[in-house]
């Protein structure tokens, strides 16, 4: 149960407790709403809880009221086949419509997944007490809006359509249950209870305990079972994890669509390569990425990475006869994902040849 | 069944049984009647190691097992006494029962060929054999066995669906759509919801085909597969949670649908309730031993439950019996890496792209390899 809940539920027994606990809660509650100039109650102790609250994965859903790109373009246009759109801000509120020329569909935006800063966000519109994925999403390249990828292999045939597609309940479980830490408990929809956003809860399960054991001030940290064990993950465990968003080898493999839309998928890619090991934490996606802190765009910052194997490290290795550094740039190549207005870096790492079909 | 049970009460009789079988009979009976099925499956049991010529009690004990789900052995059952009985044709209809309800249409259908043909005027064995033409896509048949049912039963609604959608499927499109009408006109029927639905699910078009399941759930909860169609229709529509309540819903009427085990034992899975999954999947398995499926989903579970060894070996066998199984495949792949046979793994990894690039090569309008790096 979380902490929100305990509250809420407004338990007397529970509200009594010491005024430094409750402090300690209120600040659990508020800090990811806000953004990230609230103090993370993780950071009192752990770095870590300083520098993630900056990563996009932090920001990885927005609310309309705290969407950057939203409010630093408070109008946003485009047309689609024989559709106009438009993205209006309206004091802390953004309006999305849709029109034929005829007859318009309006609809306000309530969340946007994906970062302000990061490629792009597409919007949670909402109408009729239902959640919409936009049919139109903003691209950083493009500085403006574009069809959503996905939606792009069709023209919307109808007004409703075009606006975008109606989210089930499935839908929303998958997409809030990775943009946004707390929006399920179980296969209970909570987005009433979610923080936005990537934030400490959403890898580390069993915070709240842990928080609450902290603020009694036991002197004690009681690490719950589930907190401590991402420490230990394998290549092949922290594929898994990290793949229950960004998608493990097999929940790919059986979709059985090897085009180069899976470029996205960094797990699915990386267990294709050759390099991948299971069992060695030398090529788990936390070896090269620490998830507390952005994503380094500079090639140069990976060599160490290669390195650790290729440099001597590993019998299996062989050294590079080219070069030692900025391996990334020949061996994990930036691919552009047509209609995703964003070039990847290929996770399956190996010795590209020029004109050589896309390695599903 | 109850004819059944009255021919065995008859024949027993005339057979002269001493007073302690005759009550022990009686007692099985009397059990079978009031649901207990393993207590009459037992006396019946009893009263056979004594007198393994009486064809009746093979027959019940048939009966008996089947409801309880195990028809493999109610088959054997069935078949003792049609050796010693070849023109039982009860007990050739419930053997051809149970081969309908494992899924094994094709011996299903011999048998009701052979009920139909001894019995035409056996309504119940005409309709499935209709059904059974039907699942096996011989739709001549279906209207040939099905016309003449037709002109006895004419307001008969299952008759009219399965003869419409078979003279539609043979283009016989004007003849079908009589029929079809008929059930439409035939008010608001929930026959006419999951004719609509079905017809909607093979178009694809899983949104409309749910709210035509979810209309005749209304009108007719227990219209036989209606809670299954409509859980997979919510399933492919995003909806799991009620999806899981609809499967259940099938349980509480057919408790050994195999499609609602199969999949309420995935779900099970899916939530780490493995004991539950297992229940489903044993369940699913006694209703059809060996399919892939099921042994599939265990293989998968055993995977979960990190006993990796007993997995490979299921995996394996599935995939030297169907080597086109792409799911268990891919499992094999990841038990491989598992257990450390990295080269074995990289294999699978192979077939798995292979068989994926094969398949989109079948399909229309794709470009072979068109994604070419610079």
């Amino acid at each position: 149960m979380s902490l929100y809940a305990e509250i809420v539920m407004t338990r007397p027994g529970r509200l009594l407790w010491g005024g430094l606990l409750l402090l300690f809660m209120i600040s659990v509650l508020t800090w990811g709403q806000a953004g990230p100039r609230q103090v993370n109650p993780c950071a009192r102790c752990h770095a870590e809880g300083s520098s993630q609250p900056a990563t996009n994965m932090a920001h990885a859903l927005e609310s309309v009221e705290t969407a950057s790109v939203l409010i630093d373009n408070p109008l946003l246009t485009a047309t689609y086949g024989r559709f106009s759109y438009r993205i209006e801000r309206q004091g802390d509120q953004s309006i999305y419509s849709v029109s034929d020329g005829v007859t318009t569909e309006t609809m306000p935006i309530r969340w946007a997944m994906g970062a302000s800063s990061a490629m792009g966000q597409t919007y949670i519109l909402e109408k009729n007490g239902e959640l919409y994925e936009s049919r139109m999403s903003w691209f950083k390249e493009l500085k403006g809006i574009g069809p959503t990828l996905g939606g792009s292999n069709s023209l919307p045939t109808s007004l409703h359509d075009a606006a975008g597609r109606l989210m089930s309940r499935d839908d929303k479980l998958r997409c809030f249950g990775c943009h946004a830490t707390n929006a399920a408990i179980r296969k209970e929809l909570t987005l009433e209870r979610m923080t936005p956003g990537v934030q400490c809860g959403h890898c580390h399960e069993a915070i709240e305990e842990h928080l609450t054991a902290m603020a009694r001030g036991s002197g004690k940290p009681a690490v719950p079972v589930a907190l401590s064990k991402l420490q230990g993950l394998s290549a092949e465990q922290a594929s898994n994890f990290c793949g229950r968003c960004h998608r493990t080898w097999a929940e790919i493999a059986l979709q059985g669509n090897p085009g180069i839309g899976n470029i996205r998928f960094q797990p699915y890619r990386l267990t294709g390569s050759k390099c991948y090991d299971p069992d060695d934490a030398r090529i788990s996606c936390v070896a090269c990425h620490n998830p507390h802190r952005e994503a380094s765009e500079q090639p140069v910052n990976y060599d160490a990475k290669c390195q650790a194997c290729h440099g001597g490290g590993k019998v299996a290795a062989r050294a590079c006869p080219v070069s030692r550094t900025k391996c990334v740039t020949c061996h994990m190549p930036r691919i552009e994902l047509p209609g995703g207005h964003y070039k990847f870096s290929d996770h399956r790492i190996r010795i590209v040849k020029p004109g050589e079909p896309y390695p599903g | 069944m109850l004819k059944s049970l009255f021919v065995l009460a008859v024949s027993v009789a005339a057979a002269g049984y001493a007073q302690s079988p005759q009550e022990l009979l009686q007692d099985a009976i009397q059990k079978q009647r009031s649901g207990d099925l393993e207590g009459a499956a037992t006396e019946y049991r009893q009263l056979l190691k004594e007198h393994p010529e009486a064809t009746p009690i093979h027959s019940n004990l048939g009966a008996a097992l089947a409801g309880l789900g195990r028809f493999e052995e109610a088959i054997s059952e069935y078949k003792i006494a049609l050796k010693q009985s070849p023109g039982l044709v009860e007990a050739r209809l419930n053997l051809a029962l149970c081969y309908y309800k494992m899924g094994r249409i094709d011996d299903a259908t011999k048998e009701l060929e052979r009920v139909h043909s001894a019995s035409p005027e056996n309504r119940q064995a005409g309709l499935l054999l209709g059904d059974c033409y039907m699942r096996l896509g011989r739709e001549k048949d279906v209207i040939e066995i099905l016309e003449p049912e037709k002109q006895k039963y004419p307001d008969d609604l299952a008759i009219a669906y399965l003869l419409g959608t078979a003279l539609i499927r043979e283009k016989r499109v004007e003849e079908g759509q009589v029929l079809v009408d008929r059930i439409l006109r035939n008010g608001d029927s929930a026959e006419a919801h999951l004719m609509l639905g079905t017809a909607k699910m093979g178009a694809q078009d899983f949104a409309g085909a749910r709210d035509e399941f979810a209309k005749g759930i209304a009108l007719n909860p227990d219209l036989p597969e209606v809670h299954v169609l409509y859980a997979k229709a919510l399933m492919l529509t995003g909806d799991s949670d009620l999806s899981e309540k609809e499967f259940k819903a099938e349980l509480r009427l057919d408790p050994y649908n195999f499609d609602a085990n199969l999949q309420l034992g995935a779900m099970a899975k899916q939530d780490q309730n493995y004991e539950e999954a297992k229940k489903y999947f044993r369940r699913a398995a006694e209703t059809r031993p060996g399919d892939p499926g099921v042994r599939y989903q265990l293989a998968l579970l055993a995977v979960d439950e990190g006993s990796l060894e007993p997995a490979r070996e299921a995996l394996e066998g599935l995939v030297k019996e169907s080597p086109q199984f792409l799911e268990a495949h891919v499992t094999l792949a990841l038990v491989y890496y598992r257990l450390k046979r990295p080269e074995d793994s990289r294999r699978e990894r192979e077939i798995v792209q292979k068989l994926t690039a094969e398949a989109q090569a079948k399909q229309p309008g794709v470009k072979q390899s068109d994604n070419k790096l610079q």
